[in-house]
């Protein structure tokens, strides 16, 4: 299978020159096969959001290689980065990140208008995701007229709506209580399953981690273990995520 | 714990209340200006010939304090987000709300306090150097000036201690409403949601008739003296709410036509609108007076360039020479060979009879005498051309020519002080037989008399003369220049306070807009980092801010323009031509504005930038 990731010895270190070096990424090495669904889990601190931040092209590495789908995106500049972004990536933060001055169908837009599409075609893509996601009554609300969860829910359809390659997510569920967390969850297993659209998503969160084919835990900027679900079941996952955890805390 | 708190939020805060106070201290600054000048009564009424004067600085007073009092209050919410926060965070730990809301009442209270005192200081300063450098440029010098008027300064620390102090009541009454909770959520919500349908469609509308109904009045009350402060005042109230409603809801109208239409769907065209339909909601009462602002301050240069350029063209009308010099000493003929552009230089020769001059007739043959021919032509037309006439024409003018007469009535004024009661006589035997001494007058003409080194050199021959001959005290030197000389004595007084008060006016607009831009950074830095990721180039995200902000900055000078145009005729009355001035000070104001729109551009992409990784 082919690899939709491909992180060699990644480095990542932050006030470099200064006093004292901090070093959030040391040696990581990744892969993700494409259409796969990857969490990385790991305490607060561990350099989750750095790792993250790094491969989505947002922030430059100290050294090491970054291969998304092919690309050396550390090779590009920073307008090709931007065409790369729009084209090839989506993404799920834990704020939302939606813009407040966009009505829900203008912001699940974007991605497309950036990208010159027509409007029947955007308008057709947009009521796709929506109906996906259950939003289509939301569609010319505001954000700020709109729930937590459902904020949530069009950040995911934003991510979707120009059919990615990859769609990463930052703590997705982390603000969301676990009725909603769990509806997430449940939509990007779908998106995965449904649109093969490989996931790579950080969360301390064992429970959103299960919904995973693959965890790799990360600690002090390295993996150190990575669990696969195989066969199991969702629940018999979730638990052997939690066994690992009490070992892995102890 | 308050005091850790409070230094705490100033190391991190600094920007922003820098900001802020630069803004209060700006603003009141150009109060203490406007108020010297107003509250100055003596140097009103002693430099300008009109009656009214007084009220209007007053209706100019009472327009600025709201202008004022419509920026502090926005600065004070500004305060409030900043600090509401940690208020939030001090009542969590358990502190109590009346001290609390007491802290904030003596915070506002006292950063207004501090920036009374040094927004004075600046504003003495301001006015000082204005004052100055504008009386140097302008060649005037006004009597009654002052950088400090005791009126003006009460005027302004009565009318902040009393703004700032319902600041404070009104914060202290908002922490006591608030619960901690929202409090804590101080930065979300800071913007409403555009307004659509109907009732939007119906105070759009509604903005654009009053609109049209201010400049109804403005040109057909105001200008034609109709009960003139009853409809002056109306003018501005009728503006003032045309402009607001034009802004909160007509150009919401535009926006989302155009929103709703294919061509919002390229690129970040929605994102731009969408950013704009929102921000017009919160700027609309900033932007309502910076419109005002950009209006005082382009008609009062407008007025000050119109009395600066219509003046010379009024001198040069007055008269077909620049100036005439009797008896010329060596040391004027020295100046007058330095003067620059001359078009002719003419000496005459008279003698002076007990009842009357007499010219010798050959002279005027030999160089003929300048004349303007008498047309019925308005003050507007501008310099008419000079004529030249022989003794023939001297002596029988036809109908066309009688001014003639009155340019040789005017040569020999300096030497003969009874020059009104006494006949010219042109005749070349009379002349001859006649044994009284010869006196000569040279009359020159220059194309430009306000230019140096012309200017310069002009005043020293006035002052030889009026020296020479005392009577010219109370005449003054007949000729062009002479007569600018009487105009700048009372439309000087004017033209200065067009030039200051666009200064202080411009000064004004430039600290709103500015702070009213920069305080969106912080929305706005999230938002285009969400852009970046979403896959928008550098180069787009530059532009759409930078569009985003020139079209904030188009709709006041839009509006501000027309208000000028349709307002300017109101000074008809007090202005030959009240346009005469306009399309130098709109170049003036649209390059400042340009520069101006530039700079908060740069400062904006700057500030969007530091907080990027
Ligand atoms: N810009 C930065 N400068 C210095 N240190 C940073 C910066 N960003 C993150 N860190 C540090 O790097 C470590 C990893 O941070 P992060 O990747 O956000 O962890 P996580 O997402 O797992 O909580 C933390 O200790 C954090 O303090
Ligand atoms: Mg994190």
């Amino acid at each position: 299978m082919k690899n939709v990731i491909d992180v060699k010895n990644l480095n990542l270190t932050y006030n470099a020159n200064s006093q004292k070096p901090f070093y959030a990424l040391k040696d990581v090495n990744l892969q993700v096969t494409d259409g796969d669904f990857v969490a990385i889990m790991g305490p607060s601190g561990s350099g989750k959001s750095s790792l993250l931040n790094v491969l989505a092209s947002l922030q430059a590495p100290t050294n090491g290689e970054v291969l998304i789908d092919d690309q050396n995106i550390w090779q590009l500049n920073a307008n090709q980065l931007a065409k790369f972004r729009g084209q090839k990536l989506g993404f799920i933060f834990q704020e939302y990140n939606l813009i407040e001055s966009l009505s829900v169908f203008d912001n699940i837009a974007l991605p497309l208008s950036l990208a010159k599409a027509p409007t029947a075609t955007i308008k057709a893509a947009v009521n796709h995701v929506a109906t996906l996601l259950h939003l289509t009554e939301q569609l010319n609300k505001f954000p700020s007229e709109l729930s937590g969860g459902q904020k949530q829910r069009v950040a995911a359809a934003r991510a979707l709506v120009h059919q990615p390659k990859l769609i990463f997510g930052d703590e997705p569920t982390g603000a969301l209580d676990s009725a909603n967390a769990r509806e997430m969850m449940n939509y990007l297993s779908k998106i995965n399953a449904e649109q093969h659209i490989s996931i790579l998503m950080v969360t301390h969160d064992g429970f959103s981690a299960s919904f995973a084919n693959k965890i790799h835990f990360l600690s002090d900027g390295q993996i150190v273990q990575t669990l696969e679900r195989g066969n199991q079941s969702r629940e018999t996952f979730y638990r052997a995520v939690l066994d690992f955890l009490g070992t892995f805390e102890e | 714990m308050l005091t850790k708190i409070a230094i705490q939020t100033i190391k991190t805060k600094w920007k922003d209340l820098l900001i802020l106070f630069a803004g209060l201290v700006i603003s009141t600054a150009i109060f203490y200006m406007f108020s010297t000048v107003a509250n100055n009564k003596a140097f009103l009424t002693a430099n300008t010939s009109i009656k009214s004067i007084v009220v209007v600085f007053i209706i100019g007073e009472v327009l600025l304090g709201l202008i004022t009092f419509v920026y502090l209050n926005f600065a004070n919410r500004f305060l409030v987000q900043l600090r509401q926060r940690e208020y939030g965070l001090l009542m969590m730990f358990g502190a109590n709300k009346l001290s609390i809301s007491r802290l904030l009442f003596m915070e506002t209270f006292l950063l207004g306090l501090i920036s009374l005192v040094l927004g004075s200081f600046l504003g003495a300063g301001l006015t000082a150097v204005a004052g100055s450098v504008l009386q140097k440029q302008l060649d005037l010098t006004l009597p009654h000036w002052q950088i400090f008027n005791s009126t003006g300064f009460i005027v302004t620390i009565c009318y902040f201690i009393i703004v700032f102090s319902l600041n404070g009541f009104f914060n202290q009454l908002y922490i006591n409403r608030t619960d901690i909770n929202k409090l804590l959520q101080a930065n979300q919500a800071a913007e409403k949601t555009p307004k659509t349908g109907a009732a939007n469609f119906i105070t759009g509308i509604i903005g654009i008739a009053l609109l049209i109904l201010s400049f109804v009045v403005m040109t057909q009350l105001v200008a034609k003296g109709t009960m003139i402060f009853m409809s002056l005042i109306l003018a501005i109230g009728l503006n003032i709410s045309g402009t607001y409603l034009f802004i909160r809801s007509s150009l919401t109208l535009v926006l989302n036509l155009l929103q709703s239409s294919s061509f919002a769907n390229m690129g970040l065209r929605k994102f731009t609108l969408g950013q704009l339909s929102f921000r017009l909601r919160a700027f609309e009462r900033i932007l309502t007076i910076v419109t005002l602002l950009f209006a005082l301050a382009l008609g009062a240069l407008t007025v000050g360039r119109g009395y600066e350029l219509s003046t010379p063209t009024l001198a040069e009308q007055s008269s077909p020479f620049t100036i005439n010099i009797n008896q010329p000493s060596k040391q004027d003929k020295q100046l007058i060979s330095q003067l620059q552009g001359v078009t002719y230089t003419k000496t005459y020769q008279y003698k002076q009879l007990t009842h009357e001059i007499v010219w010798d007739a050959a002279q005027f043959n030999r160089d003929p005498l300048p004349y303007y021919k008498a047309e019925n032509s308005t003050l507007t037309a501008g310099v008419p051309k000079i004529q030249f006439g022989t003794a023939q024409q001297i002596n029988k003018p036809n109908s066309s020519e009688f001014l003639i007469r009155q340019t040789l009535q005017n040569l020999a004024t300096a030497t003969n002080p009874n020059h009104l009661s006494v006949g010219n006589t042109v005749d070349a035997r009379k002349f001859a037989i006649s044994t009284a001494p010869i006196k000569r007058v040279t009359i020159v003409h220059v194309k430009n008399m306000t230019a140096q080194p012309n200017a310069q050199i002009l005043k020293k021959l006035t002052a030889a003369q009026t020296k020479r001959f005392p009577t010219l005290a109370t005449l003054g030197v007949s000729g062009a220049y002479g007569f600018l000389v009487i105009s700048k004595g009372v439309f000087g007084g004017l033209e200065f306070m067009g030039f200051f008060l666009a200064i202080a006016f411009l000064v004004m607009l430039a600290s709103t807009l500015m702070f009213k831009v920069l305080s969106n950074v912080e929305t706005d830095r999230r938002r285009y980092q969400i852009l970046a990721m979403i896959g928008a180039t550098p180069g787009q995200r530059m532009l759409a801010n930078a569009v985003e902000i020139a079209i904030i900055f188009i709709v006041p000078l839009t509006i501000g323009i027309i208000d000028v145009v349709y307002g300017l005729p109101m000074f008809k009355a007090v202005m030959v031509n009240p346009y005469i001035g306009l399309t130098s000070s709109l170049l003036i104001i649209v390059s400042f504005y340009v520069l101006y729109y530039i700079l908060t551009v740069v400062v904006y992409q700057r500030m969007l930038k530091k907080g990027d990784k």
